[in-house]
């Protein structure tokens, strides 16, 4: 695969957690390139380091030593707000939980990045939320409020809010591990439809062997060491 | 950015009934603090009138230079003589703000009834004056206070021979003549057997009692006065020792033709610091050497500013009780909104919201639940206030000869400012609530279990 500049380059991270006086390792000087339109699972174990690796990647969390550098740009040298708008323009976040926020309808919570950082009109913001739900197939639940809609679809209106802003990379962690083994085909299916039509960078985690086939490149971590990066096309 | 108001909005709606709870403290906060003020600023009110016409201070009082406290010892040095009475009368009535004024002489002496003699403390009122006092639309709340405890208002005596008033103390207690009311027939004043067994019966009708004093030359005066009504001065001193005649009389009591000190009755006492103003600039060109008291100086008029004073102390502290228990309701359920929303937070700021913003929904948050609460106190307050003037509800205070209403008046100011401070209140114990929060590692905030 002919290499672009990479979207995301993590370049020897570590990351420590300290609970009193002992410390966790939890990534090991990890290097890793995610390039535009790539489909990346990211697999391992419990505890191996995958949702410390996402929150990385995702400018959620600050590596002890290595950079991170999105686009070329090193995260740690921006100040909190411009990490957050960042976030809100080049990233988007898929929950294992989803993370909706109960008290909006499924159209405002695929709006909310879109109300901050946007110099869009109310007239585009409303275009590129309907675009968003039409995307995951949601047009009929506009109006519903997260409580009222399965699992399935509840990461659906997630990946629709991922979706919105038109990030250069989406991030899942576990996406699929509260669904049952059908909605979970469904809403990979989903990712995979995105990321060929529309190109959308996606970099994911799971433990689940049969999504894992489906999947053009696999990044293989274990206690916080990469086993070895299995680099392919975009699924 | 945009919708910040409508996600305070809803957030609003997670937990109603611990929002309810809240604005529920903060409405009964707000109403308390209203009310409080209300009867601080009603009994103000009521202490100003009572002090500046039922005690004869005026709005304000002009003294010759030193007067206040030196004319009762040294009175031919430290009273006004009759050229600075008209100089004074005259610059009063040419200012259109002074609804009138009046001449005050102060003195001291020894009242008896035959038998036994006390001390007095008097005061020489003009009895035209005092009539339009008793009938200012403004006593109309005390009137009953104003109103002698037996007897006839002075002024309506003003044509009879030596009319006097004496406090309850004074005339019933001490010169046992509790039982004149003024009306019983007058018996000669004459020698009385002081041993005799009908004496008290003597002294009880016989209205007549004497005056002695020094006079401001340093001699003896003395004269018989008939008491024509009883009075409740409302303090111990003047209780056991007050006595009030007209001018004229105390005038020939001490042989003088000189006052202790002028006042000036204001149509406004807003006023009153400028008209105290453009006097003293007015009687300092004419030469005279005096000394003007608003009627809140302490000097002057102690009772006044003490009775504020311990108002305010006890207002403050209750408000401050209040304030308290709003800042601290607003407190607890802000952080337990932010215990119950850690994981929300961590998911707004992944995906985008700066630690400002977020602070700033909860801020919209507390505003709102401040704002709808402050209003429903407000509506509270004004039922209250009203119900209580509809109520016409009277008492009757310690030391005071009389009922007087229970007022409650919030001033403008009070409404405002009652609302701001809760309002930066629940803001403050929001940011408080919050701060940390927002500033913790998003990865973590993400991960947190909500309580």
């Amino acid at each position: 695969m002919a290499m672009s500049q990479a979207l995301i380059r993590l370049e020897d991270v570590h990351r420590i957690y300290r609970l009193g006086e002992t410390e966790v390792p939890a990534l090991r000087g990890i290097t890793l390139e995610l390039h535009a339109g790539e489909f990346t699972a990211l697999v391992g174990p419990s505890g191996s380091g995958k949702s410390t690796l996402l929150n990385l990647a995702g400018c959620i969390d600050e590596p002890d030593r290595g950079r991170v550098l999105v686009e070329g740009v090193d995260a740690a040298t921006l100040a909190d707000d411009a990490r957050s708008r960042l976030r809100n323009r080049k990233i988007g976040f898929i929950f294992q939980s989803f993370n909706l926020v109960p008290v909006l309808d499924v159209y405002e919570n695929v709006e909310l990045p879109l109300l901050v950082h946007s110099h869009l009109s109310k007239v585009e913001r409303r275009e590129r939320v309907h675009r968003a739900i039409d995307d995951v197939g949601l047009h009929d639940y506009a109006r519903h409020p997260p409580d009222k809609l399965s699992g399935g679809q509840r990461q659906r209106v997630a990946i629709a809010r991922a979706l919105v802003t038109q990030p250069i990379l989406v991030l899942a962690d576990e996406p699929t591990a509260n669904l049952d083994s059908e909605t979970a085909r469904r809403i990979v299916d989903l990712m995979v439809e995105l990321n060929q039509k529309r190109n959308v960078t996606f970099l994911f985690s799971t433990h689940d062997e049969k999504l894992m086939a489906r999947v053009g490149r696999h990044v293989r971590i274990r206690d916080g060491r990469l086993d070895g990066a299995a680099s392919g096309a975009a699924a | 950015m945009t919708g910040g108001w409508k996600l305070a909005l809803r957030n609003l709606s997670r937990n109603r009934r611990r929002n309810l709870v809240t604005g529920a403290a903060i409405a009964l906060g707000y109403a308390g603090l209203v009310l409080l003020g209300g009867y601080a600023n009603g009994n103000e009110g009521l202490i100003r009138l009572s002090s500046v016409y039922l005690q004869h201070s005026g709005h304000l009082a002009v003294y010759a230079r030193g007067g206040l406290g030196k004319a009762q010892t040294k009175p031919a040095a430290y009273t006004l003589d009759a050229a600075a009475q008209e100089e004074i009368l005259a610059a009063l009535r040419a200012d259109p703000r002074v609804e009138f004024c009046g001449r005050y002489l102060l003195g001291t002496g020894i009242a008896g009834n035959g038998c036994k003699t006390f001390p007095f403390r008097g005061l020489g009122i003009e009895l035209d004056v005092e009539r339009r006092i008793l009938s200012h639309p403004q006593l109309e709340p005390l009137r009953d206070v104003a109103r002698p405890r037996a007897g006839r208002p002075l002024p309506d005596a003003a044509g009879e021979e030596s009319p006097v008033a004496l406090s309850v103390g004074l005339g019933g207690a001490r010169l046992g003549k509790a039982a004149v009311t003024g009306r019983e027939a007058a018996v000669a004043p004459g020698a009385l057997e002081c041993e005799a067994p009908d004496v008290k019966a003597r002294i009880a009708a016989d209205p007549w009692v004497q005056l002695a004093v020094q006079t401001h030359e340093g001699s003896f005066g003395a004269m018989d006065a008939r008491l024509v009504s009883l009075f409740q001065a409302g303090t111990v001193d003047g209780d056991q020792a007050g006595l009030v005649a007209g001018l004229d009389l105390f005038q020939r009591l001490y042989d003088t033709d000189r006052v202790t000190y002028v006042a000036a009755y204001l149509h406004d006492h807003r006023d009153t610091a400028a008209v105290a103003r453009d006097l003293s600039q007015k009687l300092a060109a004419a030469g005279l050497e005096v000394s003007i008291y608003p009627y809140d100086d302490p000097k002057a008029n102690p009772y006044y500013v003490g009775t504020m004073e311990t108002i305010g102390a006890v207002v403050t502290f209750i408000g401050l009780l209040l304030a308290n228990v709003v800042a601290l309701s607003v407190l607890n359920a802000m952080t337990l909104a932010v215990l119950e929303r850690t994981r929300e937070i961590g998911t707004l700021r992944s995906l985008g919201f700066t630690r400002r913003q977020l602070l700033g929904v909860f801020l919209r948050e507390a505003a709102t639940l401040a704002g709808l609460s402050i209003a429903a106190g407000l509506v509270l307050a004004l039922a209250v206030s009203a119900g209580v003037r509809a109520a016409k509800v009277r008492f009757q205070p310690p030391g005071v000869g009389g009922t007087i209403p229970l007022v409650i008046a919030p001033s403008a100011g009070m409404w405002v400012g009652a609302a701001a401070l809760l309002l930066v209140l629940a803001l403050g114990a929001t940011w408080v609530a919050v701060r940390r929060r927002v500033r913790e590692r998003v990865a973590k905030l993400i991960v947190e279990v909500a309580a």
